[in-house]
């Protein structure tokens, strides 16, 4: 199922709403702390929910944001919190201005359309595994930590592999089998668009259709002119045709030369006599399994070939301007930019914010860790305007291609969010992540520096940037100064499964996957390995399953 | 390469004294501060505190002398009249020190190990650390001599220590040092081999920047001691490093107990044999038992990625692991031995051996204590999920509570083994964040 997450921003009625909003949060977390049931616990699809106070801004007034990731909907989420938390919320709520009131003056539907009303959702939006539920992280954790029990009582593997697995698997229940062999659905656009598997997929179907166009051009008589067929299309149907087919002729080469790359690159792991014949076989049902993304690739190359083939010097020399134009737009930008940087002093740095007791006391309890940052955008509507665009260019590239790795290559985040905050002169940053911040920060500076700058540079006082990429985290001790100053303490903060990180949960899934693979004797498949196929599981990819214990 | 100005840095960031064996940790606060500033500035006067360019000049090396290094912790540079304003360019793990309740938290100085049980430091009570060094039997002398100058700060806590050839437990240390360019005196290999800056303050680090280094107003320094920074601050930092003491103390009988004869086992706890010999190297039996083996030229993703020799929970492997991050962390190995470098710490431990106790003063340089020390500590030493284990710590440092046990897993081509019954071996009853300045900077406090 989907995540999904809200961040419901209202403001606070005044300072001595504020002092009882914040003395409320803080008694409901030391309830948390000291291992009450918390009432979000009933919530099932709730991964983490936070609230925290952020500071007036300048001629502003103090804000509670409640942020929330969930599985499924944010109808669902908020019509669930308020059935669970409707007391809470009222006695929450009650220090911010519009809520409609205690249960007795407003039913349920006016709190969650008043919630609703106060989503700004996000910018940039990332989930560490799209789609893994709640249920699944906590039945895989429950599956994992059971046969870790029973391997430890069945004591070591003795001869081969198989039967010691097979072992394993008949002391399970029919219940968890089920579990464990069920699909676990994912997003559509989860994985990476520009993946190996699509390219190949689309280049094999650009060819179909280049063969096929190849084939009515001849038959149109297009390339050899006396034939009066083609004689009868007005002359820039004809060229289009023609400038098409050549495409095609060209594009059915490169896919050929892709196919055989991908060919040559399995090859040496085949070495039965029947082994091609199985490769291409599982080469054609890989492609089936891509042709929806395929075909939606296919049709915007050959559009583009298509418009280049119908005005192609016009749009050529306009391309040419609307590219020098936009040089301009962006050497005029980075200019301004680089005039604003220049002026930052080097020696400035706080290490002794007076916020840092609060936000330490909650700090490296359990596995995980939470970090909210509220920083000042720098001045002018140009920073503004550029920061959008930055979030929403991250906001898709990470939906559609750094997807299945992480932020970045980062193991340790759960989920993280950036939203300009109303006002549009603040950029709040959320995170859940796991192990110690310095270190989170350290792999913020060594795995996604350039990232950091693009978002973190149009904010004052980050380090100073070049070309909106380059430098800023670089100088990772100011960077981290910067980050340290721009916290905001968290007063509540609720997650379901404290004891457990990225990495654990990618390892849980990951066992619980394997062995639903090798129930269905499919372990091979997904590692290329077609010999295994057929054998059942080879020894060494159970060694490598085993290991995971 | 840049060069360092070893005239101006504190001779223990050089080499640590391996002629010199015996050494005195005087632990000192200050009470009279006018005293303490003219104490300090006649030790200054009489050489007591070596610099750099001389630790290791040959002429010195056969003389009968005793050598010192001095450091302050934040309290201190505020007892000598530190005000807010250049404090608050010091990182905030040092102004806040090792003993507050959230470090202690992560680094795992908690139960038996937590500041509020320490024989010192667990309080921040602590203001100057001065380490004395000396050849056999004049550390007394030295001591007395130091004591003698007038205005000497009060001496909470004295451990006297000295250079062995093996830690208690019966290893041998320390053979894994970083080389630093340009300051320790011979050349290593070029993947232990990091920059400067990585260890004093002033110089380019492995990430290519400059250490963040504590700056004070010009009008503090009025006779210009300091060198100037571009944006027109005195440079207190430049020259200078952050120094970690941690007094650990081992539980010989314990851990003797835990290995019995098993000699494999022992090994494999520390990812060494007895006589340093890597496990990497010789997983089946120490070729040389007996002497000492300082190879340091293997690599745990290079030759061992399994952990199927040297154990991926192994002490010496979380300490530093080396290329080993490639193997779960998806770089390649030249970059996952890069980002190790990010993360070294220049050692200068002795052992120490009183009526009651032995154990080892743990001490260690770093630039940046946040992303050296404390992240080796955390990160490392003391993750329960390092390299993809599963619940356990270092197999001679990680805690765990009285009456319980821990495990280490030992990596097996079928299935790995876990060897339980591991207690607590070391406990820490000690410990502080120092600062080291260099020579200049030294001149600049006591004329504060």
């Amino acid at each position: 199922m989907q995540q999904h997450t809200v961040t419901f921003v209202t403001t606070l009625a005044g300072k001595a709403a504020r002092a009882s909003a914040e003395s409320l949060l803080r008694a409901e977390q030391a309830r948390i702390a000291a291992g009450q049931v918390a009432p979000w616990r009933a919530i099932e699809q709730l991964h983490f929910l936070s609230l925290f106070i952020v500071p007036a801004g300048v001629g502003g007034r103090p804000q509670l944001v409640l942020e929330a990731n969930f599985d499924g909907g944010t109808f669902e989420f908020r019509a669930a919190l308020v059935a669970q938390c409707r007391g809470f919320l009222d006695a929450l709520y009650a220090n911010c201005e519009g809520y409609p009131g205690p249960r007795a003056q407003a039913s349920d539907a006016r709190v969650r359309e008043y919630l609703r009303a106060s989503d700004l959702g996000y910018d940039v939006f990332f989930v560490s595994s799209p789609g893994r539920s709640t249920a699944q992280v906590e039945f895989e954790r429950d599956l994992g930590a059971r046969l870790e029990q029973r391997i430890a009582s069945a004591g070591p593997v003795r001869g081969r592999r198989a039967p010691y697995i097979a072992s394993l698997w008949a002391g399970l229940t029919a219940q968890d089998k089920e579990r464990i062999q069920a699909r676990s659905p994912r997003p559509w656009w989860t994985g990476n668009l520009l993946s190996r598997s699509r390219v190949a997929a689309t280049l094999q179907l650009l060819l179909a259709a280049a063969v096929y166009l190849a084939f009515a051009d001849v038959g149109a008589g297009c390339l050899t002119r006396p034939y009066p067929d083609c004689a009868t299309l007005p002359p820039h149907a004809q060229a289009l045709v023609e400038v098409l087919a050549c495409a095609g002729i060209v594009l059915a080469g490169l896919a050929l030369l892709a196919w055989f790359a991908i060919l040559a690159h399995e090859f040496p792991r085949a070495t039965r006599p029947r082994a091609w014949m199985r490769i291409v076989a599982f080469k054609l049902w890989d492609m089936a399994r891509h042709l929806p993304m395929a075909v939606v690739w296919s049709i915007g190359v050959l559009t583009i070939i298509g418009v280049l083939a119908w005005k192609f010097w016009t749009l050529i020399v306009l391309g040419l301007v609307a590219g020098f134009a936009g040089l301009a737009c962006l050497a005029l930008v980075l200019g301004r930019i680089a005039a604003q940087e220049s002026d930052m002093r080097v020696d400035e740095m706080n290490w002794s914010a007076a916020h840092m007791d609060g936000v330490r006391a909650l700090e490296d309890r359990g596995a995980q860790n939470h970090f909210v940052s509220v920083t000042r955008i720098k001045p002018g509507w140009l920073r503004v305007a550029t920061l959008r665009i930055t979030l929403r260019a991250i906001n898709l590239l990470w939906r559609l291609y750094f997807n299945p790795r992480g932020l970045s290559g980062i193991p340790s985040i759960h989920f993280a969010r950036w939203l300009i905050l109303p006002g549009g002169r603040r950029l709040l940053f959320v995170t859940n992540y796991d192990g110690a911040w310095g270190g989170y920060l350290t792999d913020f500076v060594t795995l996604a520096g350039e990232w950091m700058n693009a978002i973190w540079g149009h904010c004052r006082g980050f380090p100073r940037t070049y070309f909106l990429f380059f430098g800023g985290t670089r100088d990772e001790q100011r960077f981290k100064c910067y980050a340290r100053d721009s916290q905001v303490e968290t007063l509540l903060w609720y997650r379901r499964y404290p004891e457990l990180t990225v990495v654990a949960i990618e390892r849980n899934a990951a066992a619980r996957a394997d062995l639903a693979r090798w129930a269905a004797k499919d372990f091979g498949a997904r590692h290329g390995d077609y010999e295994a196929r057929e054998e059942g599981i080879a020894e060494a990819k159970l060694d490598a399953w085993l290991r995971r214990f | 390469m840049e060069t360092l100005e070893l005239d101006d840095i504190q001779g223990m960031l050089r080499g640590g004294y391996k002629h010199l064996p015996e050494t005195s940790y005087l632990l000192l606060r200050i009470e009279d501060v006018v005293g303490a500033k003219s104490w300090l500035h006649r030790l200054l006067q009489q050489n007591w505190i070596d610099r750099a360019a001389e630790t290791y000049d040959s002429s010195r090396l056969h003389e009968d002398i005793c050598g010192g290094s001095i450091c302050f912790s934040a309290q201190g540079l505020r007892a000598l009249g530190l005000g807010a304003e250049a404090m608050r360019m010091f990182p905030s793990e040092f102004q806040e020190g090792m003993h507050v309740p959230h470090r202690a938290r992560a680094l795992g100085d908690t139960g038996a190990s937590e500041p509020a049980r320490w024989l010192w430091g667990g309080d921040g009570e602590v203001h100057i650390l001065l380490m004395l060094f000396a050849s056999q039997g004049r550390i007394p002398s030295c001591v007395k001599a130091i004591g003698d100058i007038p205005g000497f700060p009060r001496l909470l806590y004295e451990v006297r220590a000295s250079l062995m050839t093996r830690e208690p437990f019966g290893f041998a240390d320390g053979i894994a040092n970083p080389n630093v360019e340009g300051l320790t005196p011979r050349a290593g290999r070029p993947e232990n081999t990091v920059k400067p800056g990585e260890f004093v303050l002033g110089y380019l680090n492995e990430a290519g920047n400059r250490p963040a280094s504590p700056t004070v107003e010009v009008t503090l320094d009025p006779q210009s001691r300091l060198p100037r920074t571009q944006a027109g601050r005195a440079d207190l930092g430049r020259n200078g490093s952050f120094f970690v003491l941690r007094q650990l103390s081992q539980n010989v009988e314990a851990y003797r107990a835990f290995v019995g004869n098993d000699e494999l086992l022992a090994a494999r706890m520390v990812g060494r044999w007895r006589s340093g010999a890597p496990l990497t190297r010789y997983p089946a039996a120490d070729p040389r038992p007996g002497r000492f083996n300082v190879e340091d030229d293997f690599g745990y993703h290079r030759d061992d990625r399994n952990g199927f020799r040297c154990p991926i929970g192994a002490h010496a492997r979380r300490a530093n692991p080396r290329d080993s991050l490639a193997d779960f962390s998806g770089v390649a190995p030249e970059d996952a031995q890069k980002m190790v470098n990010l993360h070294r710490l220049l050692r200068r431990g002795r052992v120490y051996d009183t009526v009651d106790d032995i154990g080892l003063m743990f001490g260690c340089f770093n630039a940046n204590i946040e992303r050296q020390f404390e992240f080796v500590q955390q990160s490392w030493i003391m993750h329960p999920e390092f390299g993809e284990l599963r619940d356990e710590t270092d197999p001679l440092l990680g805690n765990c509570p009285v009456n319980a046990t821990r495990h280490l897993s030992v990596q097996h081509p079928l299935l790995r083994e876990r060897v339980s019954g591991l207690s607590q071996f070391v406990t820490v009853i000690g410990g502080s964040y120092f600062f080291l300045p260099g020579l200049r900077a030294l001149e600049f406090l006591a004329a504060l």
